[in-house]
């Protein structure tokens, strides 16, 4: 789409001048004509024997072996006799099938690709952001060929709680060890926006940490909820500030 | 003020409607109370997003048209009609849009830029403010229509679920996101 153009402070219409420009025969004018082909008779007419027709045909194409028989059908508006007769199918119909079912399950391939992270494993979830994907090899048989690339893994920097980048997280886990990036990295703030039994709250922490108040209050509203941690400021090994993505997590009460 | 007071109703409304629905679905004639509720926040909501006046009029027509032409599809899911009639709107506006019958505009109110400069935490003055504006005409379309349903039209974020076809959750943190992403721009 184009860029979008922008009006500031544009007059505004009242309500009544809104409802003048009510029309609703207007609106009716397209949909009557409609209606009317529908209620008619002759249409009726048409869609019945249509439909009469396709059921009898359907029924002659399933049966394999019939009487020869006269029937006849009345509806409402007209009578239709029918004549049915033998169909002659084989007495012994042979199916053949080739190939085999394919595998459910998919086979994995020969070089097997991980995502290495800088803590150990985590319980969930999303990856993050930027992640250096390392080819990991494995001998697995001795025609296994190893591969020629290999990619040097650097410190993750993204901010993460006991190992969560996004999703749920236990609240015990969110009340834990706090934000955490890598061992050089020290978080010194951050804010959060969480919503409590009195609405919606934003607060800046200065440390890595969640207040104990804070806990206690999204225990309190009990429902799954996000909270969104932005602003997360830490200073590296050399003292340095750097502002860091934010993530946002549900929370549930375990 | 909320550009949408009359979105949100007891159940006892939501019934009354049900029962005009399942007239009008008999007999178009008995669609009028429903165009007459729900005629002039529809059309805000169109007029809002469109410059000409005249082609926000036609757009609102055509939607309470075509709703009327699919009301047998319409089924009932415990929110107000207004809600589908809105999905309508989405789909007429941005059809306009394709058309090239409408140009999109974003109509904001000078008090209504000055809130969003606070939510990204920003100094309120006249050069803040020219910039804001600036910033919100390079937004992507998503990221727009949810800063103006949150932060022009003040809609909640239940109704903007409904409109978005989104959980309410989900809407909230796509208005977060689009927030940061706004601010981010203003930052750079």
């Amino acid at each position: 789409m184009d860029k979008i153009k922008i009006n500031l402070d544009r007059e505004k219409l009242s309500s009544e001048y809104i409802h003048s420009k009510q029309d609703f025969k207007k609106i009716t004018g397209q949909v009557q004509v409609g209606n009317s082909i529908a209620k008619s008779t002759w249409f009726y007419g048409v869609v019945g024997l249509a439909s009469i027709t396709l059921i009898i045909s359907l029924t002659l194409l399933n049966s394999s072996t019939t009487d020869g028989k006269n029937t006849t059908l009345k509806t409402q508006q007209n009578t239709i006799h029918t004549s049915i007769e033998k169909v002659a199918v084989p007495a012994t119909a042979t199916f053949s099938m080739t190939g085999k079912p394919s595998s459910s399950t998919p086979t994995p391939d020969k070089n097997e690709v991980r995502v290495k992270q800088q803590k150990a494993k985590t319980e969930t979830t999303t990856q993050p952001e930027k992640v250096i994907i390392e080819e990991v090899t494995e001998q697995k048989s001795a025609n296994y060929q190893p591969l020629e690339k290999k990619v040097v893994v650097e410190p993750n920097y993204m901010p993460h709680v006991a190992g969560h980048y996004a999703g749920d997280i236990a609240l015990s886990k969110l009340c834990g060890k706090g934000i955490e990036i890598n061992e050089s990295v020290e978080i010194q703030s951050f804010k959060l926006y969480y919503s409590t039994l009195k609405g919606d709250k934003t607060i800046l922490v200065k440390s890595n940490q969640f207040p104990e108040e804070v806990c206690k209050e999204i225990k309190a509203f009990g429902l799954d909820q996000m909270v969104f941690i932005t602003d997360i400021i830490g200073t590296d090994e050399l003292g340095v500030k750097h502002q860091y993505t934010s993530l946002n997590l549900t929370t549930y009460i375990d | 003020m909320s550009i949408n007071p009359v979105y949100h109703q007891t159940e006892l409304k939501i019934e009354e409607e049900l029962g005009w629905i399942q007239r009008a679905k008999q007999d178009p004639e008995c669609f009028a109370p429903l165009y007459r509720k729900y005629h002039e926040q529809i059309f805000r909501y169109v007029y809002q997003r469109m410059d000409d006046e005249e082609a926000a009029f036609d757009v609102t027509s055509q939607v309470f048209m075509k709703a009327l032409n699919s009301l047998n599809k319409y089924e009932y899911r415990g929110v107000p009609f207004s809600s589908w009639l809105y999905r309508i709107a989405k789909s007429e506006l941005y059809q306009s849009f394709r058309d090239k019958k409408a140009e999109r505009t974003v109509n904001i109110d000078t008090v209504h830029v000055f809130h969003v400069i606070d939510e990204i935490e920003q100094d309120e003055n006249e050069e803040n403010k020219q910039r804001l504006i600036e910033c919100l005409s390079k937004l992507k379309e998503e990221d727009m229509q949810l800063i103006e349903m949150r932060f022009f039209e003040k809609r909640s974020y239940k109704e903007i679920g409904e409109i978005l076809e989104i959980s309410e959750n989900n809407a909230k943190v796509k208005s977060f996101r689009a927030l940061e992403k706004l601010k981010k721009i203003f930052i750079n």
